[in-house]
């Protein structure tokens, strides 16, 4: 019996060792899994999250290099390849019938659906989990839950920008065996979240309110974009209200309206630029960020003619009040540059490959070094500019972008012009502020560039007020002659394009297939002239697979040509292209 | 090396001249006692003997001798005389020579006929009958019925696939790979291929697993575990079944014996494309370029990936480097690249044993180059294995396996090269002088115009491979032991306990340097790696076994204990990232240029570590009863507990029952030597580990860290995979039955049989869900799927005479397939794939259906042209009615044994299963195969056009008749196709088709299959896959005895043999169709050419 005894004992107590080793080597060592502060952490990952603000490298990189520059920002003329008939794949330039006229399939038009859905994912996590704490505890988190509803918001209507429809009211309901989400109207999900915004621009101050002193400190803390001022929350909410309730405006005026006036009564819009810094030196060699996708796919990152026609007047070099003062940062000198004077020629690239040829041909070419090879060279040989790789592609320092005062006072000039509120000011008056506003983000961008300091030639001295007054009163001069509202809007949108530039394609894109401006240069390759206006990206092929009979109910969109549902019904007709190059 | 090899030989040498004359006695037996009137006789003499009416002997011989023991009715033996004079011994009859033993699952010996499931056997004497090959497995094909077996891209030194009743799983990441284990010792192994290792291409290396560090000189033999019965005592490690691998160990050697072989192997690339010599680089026939060279204007060769250019003419023109040269074809460009490559290996074995136990210690060098220069592997491998029995109470086995396999500079991933064009017009030899610089740094093609990488730009893909293997070094240095220790004590005759433990150990030091690539005017390049990686598997087993007779009829025999495994994977790495190196030549981190010292972001360039382990608790027992050796019952269970589940779902249970009656002891059938029928049913089962490879895949958890402000906030990542309920152990329940036959004299023919039938249900798999959920895929168990298929092994002696002998050995299987059920709400899984080509798992259908997309066609079939005269693909991807997996698979090797001569050949087969051949779709679209030149030309059938002014449309011609005044150029052009088709003709609202008659230029047409992207990839490269290859031929002799003897030897065999001879017949054009067997690889990607292997070996007994 007691030979027994033991030996139960024995064997119950190596089962009870076993079963602890065993649960013990149950998790991956190398995840920490105590989340400690769940929510605040879950917050800070989705502002730091890849193509929400943080841009990545891949998406750039296929977007302008592995597209061969036939994606966003090369269709939307922002930045372009310098084209000769060297380049024989652009013969499909205008080849927006299948799936390989434009941008990259697993990159961008693929990619950009699901990045939002991903990225976004911790908002449902926390709602799941909020649900799970009360009194106190539920006060000190219930911040993070509406900042990161704002983020969520702000990621839906930029994929309804890219795709239309999109699953909205169903998605992020995994947990809830919702595996296969119905495709929502657009208008509806842009409508919902203006409202939602709305309430959260009013939610938020007293959200704020309720939460201790610590869980203040932590909030601090965990915000790496306002480091906890909740106002500065409020007016990002206030101005993207604007910025969406204008993108609607032109098809569903009432409700655009609305907003818009509840925005401007509230007289809280941002006062400072909204970006902030990554928490190390951006690594454009072998990092993850957007800044490496420019370096490796710098052959596309020249500037169209469109924009630099828009800033260099008078001759090619920059002369001051004359021409547009953020040229000599926004642009590379080219090798006809005064050197000794750091006085910069500054040169676009055309649309008319034909065009260009016969220059190209007889020595106009650039260093194939890029961004990472000799300055001198580049001095040397470039016969166009590049964007600044200065203050772009080797700004270490180079902020996230949440939103600028530039943006906003272009929002506001729209607004004006249309009367779509009561801003206080002219139109006029509000591209002004533009310019100013525009010219100081872009000369704080390139001195914090830690690159070539020593060169003048790029890091120039900011401009007098005087001399950006001057250029300033050429410009209000120039707006106040038009005489209709299409050739103000030409204005305006130019003015969008040489703000938002290459750091935020995107953006441009909807803009101009929203107003139709600015209008883009006709391509000229090999004796063909095209005008593509690519309308919107294809849903990803993993939507047939992943939720085929959701998917078949948009299929008949599911192409590059069909407008977003914000374009409005007078202007869907209009491909915004001039009718030669001899344009303003 | 060469000096221990000296050495070895001269110890041989020593051994045998220091034999000396002796008288030995003994006694011969059987299992009831002495044998009378054995005779013995000293081999290759005349002295001879008898054995008394105790069974004792008394002969003259000397230490070496051999002497053989003979008795009508017994198995003829023979034993080598040692330095012991007393040899007694045991002759086995015939007739129980027929009761093959046979190891079966943990190591335990049983007679084949008590079997309930079908095992197959190969022995290693099967495996070097055609030359010993790079692993083992790669001389498995078509030899085991039911067993597949197919070598990856990365050659025969990287991983191999094997796949028992075709395993198959819901995801492309399914693990399919059987359990190896070797002599009780389960092998750490993984999936390896190319295509696991990242896109870095150039650097993706299969390093093969475990397996491949086996030497096929060591086995004894291969036994097969298929089934689920066969395998339940593995309990969750054996949902692919089992892999038995015995090592030679000197058991029954009496005295001393030596064997020495010495194999060469001649390996000599060839390549199935059959390439167009006619036409060379450009986009069409006009397509030709011209330069300025010293102030003169010159024809030069242009860069395209595509071969559309103008017919070779041997015009001069200048080449790349400036120099002039003739346009013309280099037709053996491709496989000139590689070399012929000549590889060694040498075994010395030495085995002995006495009244006390035997052992046996075996030396293997193996030196192996690839026929990408560059790639050198050299292995030593050192075995030392035997038993030893002090007394009948305990015996005691050793295993030890010690390989040492240093490898360098592994096939990189070449698809680039493939992608790029294989253009006719040059060279690719050039570049081997062309791509150092005057420093012997990397010469920078941009100087040259050559740098690109973008499709064409060949000399850059080909200078990148170069440097890659002749310059940066990737090395992998790896210390392999396999031990084991094994303890029987035998308490009473009935009663015994087997204790074991044992050890895979694997070590390896994965080093990178890359050299600086040039100083000159940047410093550019150099890095150095070192990563250390360490699996570990440790097992521990005891096991109480039982046997007794019961009265005449009833025996019953059974084992019961436990086991304990652990499994530790860790591995660490420092490098030097994207920094790059200061000095050239040195590689070490203190030549980093710190300069560029990643931000916080890029910790992960330099350094890491992964760590893993798991643990595995077990009970098991098994039962057999069997009545008159005619019937046999078995039950056999297993219970695991596993860390890689959650509790409580991580105790699983598996039972097993299997029913044998040898039908021939109760049945009488004509000509039926020996008959049986076996049934046998089972449940087994596993955890994560087995069915996916990845141990944490069950551990849903928040991954945390800090993002590197200084003010640390903390960032919380959500895990991407949905948990929707705690995972369970995935489930495998098969039925078995078959039969074994045996028939007319001596067995001529032997029958085997089997037919399973199987659900695998719970399957534990990623399945993918659109994003907008929220999650990329869920983590569930799912999937019910019906498999069932037949195994045939035939084996035939038709001729046996004295003089002749001719054996041959059949085996087929076959399995189909169908998926029952899915997750709730789930009908159909995706399973791997692209945009263009999908593996489909669907309820109701077999599993791996494909699809793809389809040409649009008019109601009777036709293709629809569009307006451009092309074919016009759907719109979304539908089923092909074609699938994956073979219908048919096995293999036909035939002996011939006359005198000292054994001729062998083997064939292998298999039909059905569709694969998707990426290569032909580049090959056809850049325009380099003869399969391309239809149209281009008069000569190849082209229609003559011209271009019509203002609407450029092309207008049929004549080929003889200049131009007319409506042509846009004055051109006539002579490469007109047109596609078999229709075109759709809009009439108001009614589209009618008609007879296709758009004109075309045949390169247009070609170029339509070299599209990047998977979404336009034409329907007809998915090819169906069937072939019968001529797998090996081989001729040994073996010297007559009293020749071998004048020579002071036992034996003495010289073979030699050809290995991947070729295809008798197969389906898929200008690719080695092998690459669709076995693995999970439904594209096919095969850029390297094939390996033809010539094989020279004489073998050596003393």
């Amino acid at each position: 019996m007691k030979k027994i005894l033991i030996g139960i004992l024995t064997v119950s107590l190596i089962f009870s060792s076993c079963q602890d080793r065993l649960e013990e080597a149950f998790p991956n060592p190398e995840n920490y899994d105590k989340t400690g502060n769940l929510f605040g952490g879950l917050f800070t990952k989705t502002l730091f999250t890849w193509k929400i603000y943080v841009q990545d490298y891949g998406e750039w990189w296929w977007e302008i290099a592995g597209s061969g520059a036939m994606g966003v920002s090369s269709y939307s003329q922002i930045a372009h390849r310098y084209i000769t008939d060297r380049y024989a794949w652009y013969v499909d330039y205008d080849d927006l019938s299948g799936t390989n006229g434009f941008g990259s399939a697993t990159a961008l038009w693929e990619g950009r659906l699901g990045a939002f859905y991903t990225g976004v994912n911790t908002w449902a996590v926390i709602k799941d989990n909020l649900a799970s704490v009360t009194g106190q505890e539920l006060d000190d988190n219930y911040i993070y839950y509406l900042l990161l509803t704002v983020v969520k918001d702000y990621a839906a209507l930029n994929t309804v920008d890219f795709y239309n429809s999109i699953p909205y009211s169903e998605a992020f309901k995994g947990s809830e065996r919702v595996f296969f989400p119905k495709y929502d109207d657009p208008k509806e999900i842009y409508l919902t979240v203006l409202d939602e915004l709305k309430s959260i621009s009013e939610e938020l101050p007293t959200a704020y309110g309720k939460m201790t002193a610590s869980a203040v400190a932590t909030f601090n803390n965990q915000d790496i974009a306002f480091r906890g001022d909740v106002d500065k929350w409020v007016q990002y909410v206030n101005a993207i209200r604007l910025k969406y309730a204008l993108r609607i405006s032109g098809v569903e005026e009432a409700a655009a309206s609305a907003h818009i006036q509840d925005v401007l009564s509230k007289n809280n819009l941002p006062t400072t630029d909204m970006v902030w810094s990554m928490p190390y030196d951006i690594d454009i060699m072998n990092g993850g960020e957007w800044l490496r996708g420019l370096n490796e796919a710098w052959p596309g990152t020249f500037v169209t003619d469109l924009i630099m026609r828009r800033m260099n007047y008078g001759t090619t070099l920059y002369e001051p009040g004359m021409d547009d003062p953020r040229l000599p940062v926004i642009a590379f000198p080219t090798k006809y540059s005064n050197f000794d004077d750091a006085i910069g020629d500054y040169r676009g690239v055309s649309m008319n490959a034909d065009g260009q040829k016969a220059g190209y041909d007889g020595g106009e070419q650039y260093y194939t070094g890029g961004p990472t090879g000799d300055v001198q060279a580049h001095f040397n040989q470039n016969s166009r500019s590049l964007y600044n790789f200065v203050t772009f592609t080797q700004n270490k320092k180079f902020p996230v972008y949440m939103l600028s005062l530039a943006e906003v006072d272009l929002l506001l000039a729209e607004i004006a012009e249309k009367g779509l509120g009561t801003t206080g000011k002219t139109a006029a008056e509000h591209l002004k502020d533009a310019l100013k506003h525009s010219t100081d983000f872009w000369y704080t961008r390139n001195a914090e560039s830690p690159f070539e300091t020593s060169r003048q030639i790029l890091h120039p001295t900011k401009p007098d007020g005087s001399v950006i007054d001057t250029y300033a009163n050429t410009l209000v001069a120039k707006y106040n002659s038009k005489t209709n509202l299409d050739d103000k809007m030409e204005i305006i949108m130019q003015q969008k394009y040489i703000h938002l530039n290459l750091m935020c394609p995107y953006e441009l894109w909807a803009e101009i297939r929203r107003t139709r401006h600015p209008k883009l240069e006709p391509f000229t390759f090999q004796r063909e002239v095209m005008k593509p206006f690519p309308e919107r990206l294809r849903y990803p092929i993993a939507e047939q697979q992943n939720n085929p009979d959701n998917y078949a109910t948009v299929r008949d969109q599911d192409n590059f040509t069909s407008p977003i549902f914000w374009v409005p019904e007078n202007l869907r007709s209009i491909v915004p292209y001039w009718d030669n190059y001899d344009y303003e | 090396m060469k000096q221990l090899y000296v050495s070895c030989m001269a110890l041989l040498l020593a051994i045998s001249s220091a034999l000396a004359q002796i008288n030995v006695t003994g006694a011969v037996s059987d299992e009831n006692g002495p044998l009378e009137g054995v005779s013995i006789l000293v081999k290759g003499t005349t002295r001879g003997a008898n054995t008394d009416e105790s069974g004792r002997f008394t002969i003259g011989t000397a230490q070496g001798e051999i002497l053989v023991f003979k008795l009508i009715g017994y198995v003829q033996q023979e034993i080598v005389v040692g330095s012991n004079p007393v040899i007694n011994i045991q002759l086995v009859s015939e007739e129980a020579a027929l009761d093959e033993v046979v190891v079966t699952a943990l190591g335990i010996k049983r007679d084949k006929r008590s079997l309930g499931y079908a095992t197959s056997t190969i022995s290693g004497e099967d495996l070097t009958i055609a030359g010993a090959t790079q692993n083992p497995f790669l001389a498995m094909y078509g030899k085991a019925a039911g067993v597949g077996v197919n070598i990856g891209s990365g050659g025969p030194a990287a991983g191999v696939n094997i796949r028992i009743r075709g395993a198959a799983g819901l995801e492309s990441g399914t693990n399919t790979r059987p359990l190896f284990v070797v002599d009780g010792v389960p092998l750490y192994d993984e999936t390896t291929s190319m295509e696991s290792r990242g896109y870095d291409p150039l650097n993706s290396f299969d390093y093969g697993s475990g397996i491949n560090d086996l030497n096929a000189d060591d086995i004894e033999s291969i036994e097969i575990l298929k089934g689920a019965k066969a395998t339940v005592l593995y309990g969750s490690q054996a949902l692919n079944g089992v892999v038995l691998i015995t090592t030679k160990t000197g058991r029954g050697t009496r005295g001393l014996g030596i064997q020495v072989s010495q194999q060469v192997t001649i390996d000599q690339p060839f390549t199935f494309i059959d390439f167009q010599n006619e036409y060379g680089s450009g986009e069409s026939t006009r397509d030709i370029q011209e330069t300025a060279l010293n102030g003169q204007t010159v024809r030069k060769l242009p860069l395209s990936r595509f071969s559309f250019g103008p017919k070779f003419d041997g015009s001069e023109v200048m080449l790349y480097d400036s120099t002039m040269g003739i346009y013309r074809a280099h037709p053996d460009n491709f496989i000139n690249f590689f070399e012929n490559a000549v590889n060694s290996r040498t075994n010395v074995a030495v085995a002995g044993g006495g009244e006390m136990g035997s052992v046996r210690a075996s030396y293997t060098t193996n030196s192996y180059k690839d026929v990408l220069p560059g790639f050198k592997q050299r292995q030593h491998t050192f075995s030392f294995n035997g038993n030893f029995r002090p007394s009948k109470f305990a015996n005691f086995e050793f295993v030890n396996n010690l390989y040492s396999v240093n490898t360098r500079n592994r096939r990189p991933n070449i698809q680039q090269l493939v992608a790029t064009g294989l253009n006719r017009d040059y060279d690719y030899n050039w570049m081997k002088d062309f791509y150092h610089d005057a420093d012997g740094f990397r010469r920078n093609l941009e100087d040259y115009g050559l740098g690109s990488s973008s499709p064409g730009y060949w000399p850059n893909a080909i200078s990148n491979i170069l440097w890659e293997q002749n310059d940066n070094l990737d090395t992998d240095k790896k210390i392999h032991l396999v031990s084991s220790i094994k303890a029987t004590l035998q308490f009473t005759e009935e009663l015994s306990f087997i204790g074991q433990a044992s050890l895979d150990y694997t070590n390896t030091d994965f080093i990178t340097e890359n050299e600086i690539v040039r100083l000159n005017p940047d410093r550019i390049g150099g890095g150095y790696k070192w990563t250390k990686r360490n699996t570990i598997v440790q097992n521990y087993q005891g096991l109480v076994k039982y046997e007794n007779q019961f009265g005449d009829n009833w025996n019953f025999f059974g084992f019961a204990g436990g086991a304990y495994q652990q499994i530790n994977d860790n591995n660490m790495f420092t490098s030097t990232g994207g920094m790059g190196l200061l000095y050239p030549g040195w590689f070490s981190l203190n030549n980093a240029d710190i300069s560029n010292w990643p931000t916080a972001g890029g910790r992960g360039q330099v350094m890491g570590n992964g760590r893993g382990s798991d643990l595995l608790y077990s009970v098991l027992g098994s039962a057999t009863l069997s009545y008159k050796d005619s019937y046999y019952l078995e039950v056999q269970a297993r219970n695991d507990w596993n860390s890689t589940l959650q509790a409580p779902n991580n105790s699983y249970f598996y039972p097993g029952v299997s029913l044998t009656w040898n039908f021939s002891n109760d049945v009488t059938i004509p000509k039926l030597e020996y008959g049986k029928l076996r049934f046998a049913w089972a449940d087994v089962g596993g955890g994560p580990f087995t069915a996916t490879g990845d141990r944490y895949f069950a551990n849903n958890v928040f991954s945390v860290s800090q993002l590197p402000y200084s003010y640390g906030p903390v960032s919380v990542t959500p895990p991407s995979a949905l948990f929707l309920d705690v995972i369970k152990p995935f489930r495998k329940r098969e039925f078995e039955v078959g039969f074994n036959t045996r028939w007319f004299e001596r067995s001529r023919i032997e029958l085997d049989f089997s037919f399973y039938t199987n659900n695998t249900y719970n399957q534990i798999v990623s399945q993918p869900l659109t994003q907008a959920t929220g999650y990329t895929s869920a983590k569930i168990n799912t999937g019910n799927v019906k498999n069932w298929g037949y195994e045939i092994f035939v084996k035939a002696a038709p001729v046996a005479t004295e003089k002749f002998r001719w054996d041959l050995t059949l085996t087929a299987a076959n399995q189909f397939s169908k998926v029952v059920a899915l997750y709730p709400g789930i009908t159909q899984k995706y399973i791997t794939g692209n945009s263009g080509f999908q593996v489909w798992a669907e309820e109701g259908k077999r599993i791996g259906e494909i699809k793809a997309y389809d040409y649009q066609k008019d109601e009777n079939g036709n293709r629809i042209v569009g307006d451009n005269g092309l074919y016009m693909l759907s719109d979304a991807v539908t089923y092909t009615g074609k699938n994956v997996n073979p219908d048919v698979f096995g293999g036909l090797y035939s002996d011939f044994f006359f005198k000292g001569f054994n001729f062998h050949i083997g064939f292998d087969y298999k039909f059905g299963g569709s694969v998707f051949s990426y290569t032909n779709n580049y090959l056809m679209g850049t325009g380099v195969i003869k399969a391309s030149l239809f149209g281009r030309d008069e000569d190849h059938g082209g229609i003559a056009y011209y271009v019509e002014e203002g609407t450029n449309r092309k207008i049929r011609w004549e080929h003889d008749q200049a131009a007319p005044a409506g042509s846009a150029d004055g051109i006539v052009y002579h490469d007109g196709i047109i596609l078999n088709g229709v075109k759709a003709v809009q009439e108001g609202d009614q589209t009618t088709y008609q007879p296709n008659d758009i004109l075309v230029a045949a390169p247009t047409y070609y170029q339509t299959y070299i599209n990047d992207l998977s979404t336009s990839w034409p329907p007809d490269r998915l090819f169906k896959n069937d072939y019968i290859k001529l797998r090996e031929i081989a001729v040994s002799y073996t010297l007559p005895q009293r020749v071998s003897q004048q020579l002071k030897l036992q034996k003495l065999t010289l073979t030699g043999s050809v290995r991947n001879l070729g295809y008798l017949y197969k389906t898929v054009p200008s690719i080695d169709p092998e690459g669709a067997l076995g693995a999970q690889s439904y594209i096919e990607n095969s850029f390297y050419p094939s390996l033809r292997s010539f094989i020279f070996g004489v073998n050596v007994s003393f």
